[in-house]
This record gives structure tokens, C-alpha cells and sequence, in this order.
């Protein structure tokens, strides 16, 4: 899976301010439970790939995986060894932007016990603390 | 169905600051509306309301200012890091009406498709249904044992329960069992590939080409 924009408006944007809670993607929509972020951060597209991997390692072949977020940001840098200045430097990776109470993942079509057992080694692949929801009961 | 009760008071603080306080106190905010009456803005205690949503009630009997009502909990806002209950909504019902709500769906048994190496997709979790407040069914179990691979269960094939009337599409999937999509091998110029950029200006060599074009 190509874990990057197709068409972008700009190549490079600002690194920004991570602000607030998530005030949307935090509730459990496609699954039964959810890998939910509890701090702010970036996810990098290849950290998004490795948890994938790790839960079709782990999960039975009739679970479903949903992966909420995608990597809309470019992060760029500079080569090593070159003097500052001579305007920003080229993108290097996509990333995330997550913040507290993002539901990452979502897990479908299996039971508790597998689901944390999954989520568990997903969030060893995790740049952020995360932590299992299950998903609300309707009103 | 046993109608748990729940003990409110009437509020007047509203607004950030007032509902601020009143949770930093373990209370709910809540408001009460419904049958063209007027709104009452009510708060009740946290364990106790926790209480009641365990047991899985979806009608409750407010008791506020000496006087009962039968309510139906219309919606729960909740604070997604805590866990929370911020604030509930009531909706005013008469035991006699018939009423619209959304009751989960319930699967039961090792589907036949699953079996043969089938995928199950589990579309609709919950469907609307019209039924008397005292006949409001927890859940609507159905069974999938005999969902075949390439079938699905729709709306209209769901289990007939007395006094409940399907609202939902008769049509819509509420589970189906197909083949597991083989995972598309991207090529790997597509995924060293930079992304086009929308915004970019033509270069002067390119833009007298277009011009002389």
C-alpha cells in the first residue's frame, strides 16, 4: 500500500504546533475495538506499515483491520554535513498528525482477548502511548 | 422490562463554566425535552447513572420536583479520554406512543462461507425499528450459520419479533460472507514515486513550448 499522498497542493508545509484533543476520528466507527492515541504526535508512514504487518502476523484469518489515520504530512530535512541556510530541505517522509484520543486502528470480526493480544503488539510499533476501546453501545 | 429509577434536580448554571463545575462535583448536566413541552435543564449523580447504564436500560423514570416522568435516553456525549459521561439527553415519551430508536444487532453461530475460507463483513451493527417503549428489545440476534460464501443476510430477512416493526432499507446488508480481496502488488515506481504537486508553476522552457503549441 502506497502510504503517501497522490496530489498534493504544496511539497513541503510547516512543522506546526500539535494543540488540544482530537475532536474528531475518536470514536470507534468500522470495528469493534479501536487502538486509540492517548498522547500528541507524528506517525510515520513506514510506523503505520510495521503496525499493520504486526497485526496480520498476529490476527486469525477472519479478523478485518481498518487503519483510521494516513500520512497527509511531508516532513523534510537536510543532507548530513551541510552548512544551514540555502533554503529548506527536501521531504523525507509523510507523516500523521495524531493527537489525544485519535483512534489509530480498528479491529473487527474477532474476541477481546485477540484483540488485545494484537493491539498489544501493534503498540510496541507505536511512537505514542496507546491504549484499547471498545466501541460505544448505541443510545 | 423493569423501568429503573433515577433521582435529577433541576439546574440553573448553563454554560461552560457552570456544567465545568457541576462535573468538577461528580454530577451530570442533562437536559429533558420532548412533546412540545418546555426544556428542563436537569444534573443527577455520576455513580448513579453509571448504575443504570450497566444494566443496559434505554428508559428511565426521571424523578425531579416531585413528579416522575418516562424518559427515553436519547443521546450520551461522552469525553473520549476519560471515558466520561458529560452530558444526556432526555426525550419525553408516553408508554402508550410508539417510538423510533436504533436496538444493535447481535450475530450467533460459525458462519458456513467462514468455514469454506470466507470473509465476514458485519455491515449494519444496529437497525431502526418502531415499537412501544415497554417492548424496546435489548438486542436482535441473528443467526449466521447457515450464511453461505457469496450470501448475504438482508434488513428483511431479520427474525419477526412481536409488537417491532423494521424501519430500516428491507434491503440493506446487515452481514455477507465473500472472498478475501488479494492484496494488489504496487509497483515499485509507484511507490518511490514523488507526489504531483497541484500547485506547480510550468518552467519557462515548458511554458513557450505550450505557448508556441
Amino acid at each position: 500500500m502506497r502510504l503517501m499522498p497522490k496530489r498534493v497542493k504544496y511539497r513541503k508545509s510547516q512543522r506546526q504546533k500539535i494543540k488540544g484533543n482530537a475532536t474528531r476520528c475518536n470514536t470507534v466507527a468500522f470495528g469493534e475495538f479501536g487502538l486509540q492515541s492517548l498522547e500528541p504526535g507524528w506517525i510515520s508512514a513506514q510506523q503505520l506499515e510495521a503496525g499493520r504487518v504486526a497485526a496480520s502476523h498476529s490476527l486469525p484469518r477472519e479478523g478485518k483491520l481498518t487503519i483510521r489515520v494516513f500520512p497527509h504530512k511531508s516532513v523534510t530535512s537536510k543532507p548530513i554535513e551541510t552548512r544551514m541556510g540555502k533554503g529548506k530541505g527536501e521531504p523525507e517522509l509523510w507523516v500523521a498528525v495524531v493527537k489525544p484520543g485519535t483512534i489509530l486502528y480498528e479491529l473487527s470480526g474477532i474476541n477481546e482477548e485477540i484483540a488485545r493480544q494484537t493491539f498489544n503488539r501493534m503498540a510496541h510499533k507505536m511512537p505514542v502511548k496507546v491504549r484499547l476501546v471498545q466501541r460505544r453501545k448505541i443510545v | 422490562m423493569e423501568i429503573l429509577e433515577l433521582k435529577a434536580e433541576k439546574r440553573t448554571t448553563k454554560g461552560k463554566k457552570g456544567t465545568k463545575r457541576l462535573r468538577e462535583e461528580r454530577q451530570i448536566p442533562a437536559i429533558l425535552y420532548g412533546h412540545k413541552l418546555d426544556n428542563v435543564m436537569l444534573c443527577f449523580e455520576e455513580g448513579q447513572f453509571a448504575r443504570i447504564l450497566n444494566t443496559g436500560a434505554r428508559m428511565v423514570r426521571l424523578a425531579f420536583d416531585d413528579k416522575k416522568e418516562s424518559v427515553l435516553i436519547k443521546d450520551i456525549q461522552y469525553d473520549y479520554i476519560s471515558d466520561r459521561v458529560i452530558h444526556v439527553d432526555f426525550s419525553r415519551i408516553d408508554l402508550d406512543e410508539r417510538i423510533k430508536l436504533r436496538i444493535p444487532i447481535e450475530l450467533f453461530g460459525e458462519s458456513a462461507g467462514v468455514k469454506g475460507g470466507g470473509v465476514l463483513t458485519h455491515v449494519m451493527k444496529d437497525v431502526e425499528v418502531e415499537c412501544l417503549p415497554i417492548a424496546i428489545p435489548e438486542k436482535i440476534r441473528v443467526n449466521i450459520s447457515d450464511l453461505h460464501l457469496g450470501k448475504a443476510i438482508h434488513v428483511k430477512e431479520l427474525p419477526v419479533l412481536e409488537g417491532i416493526q423494521y424501519i430500516s432499507d428491507p434491503d440493506a446488508v446487515i452481514v455477507s460472507v465473500h472472498q478475501p480481496a488479494a492484496e494488489k502488488a504496487v509497483p515499485e515506481e509507484e511507490l518511490l514515486a514523488e507526489p504531483e504537486v497541484i500547485t506547480k508553476k510550468p518552467k519557462e522552457g515548458e511554458e513557450t513550448e505550450a505557448k508556441s503549441a
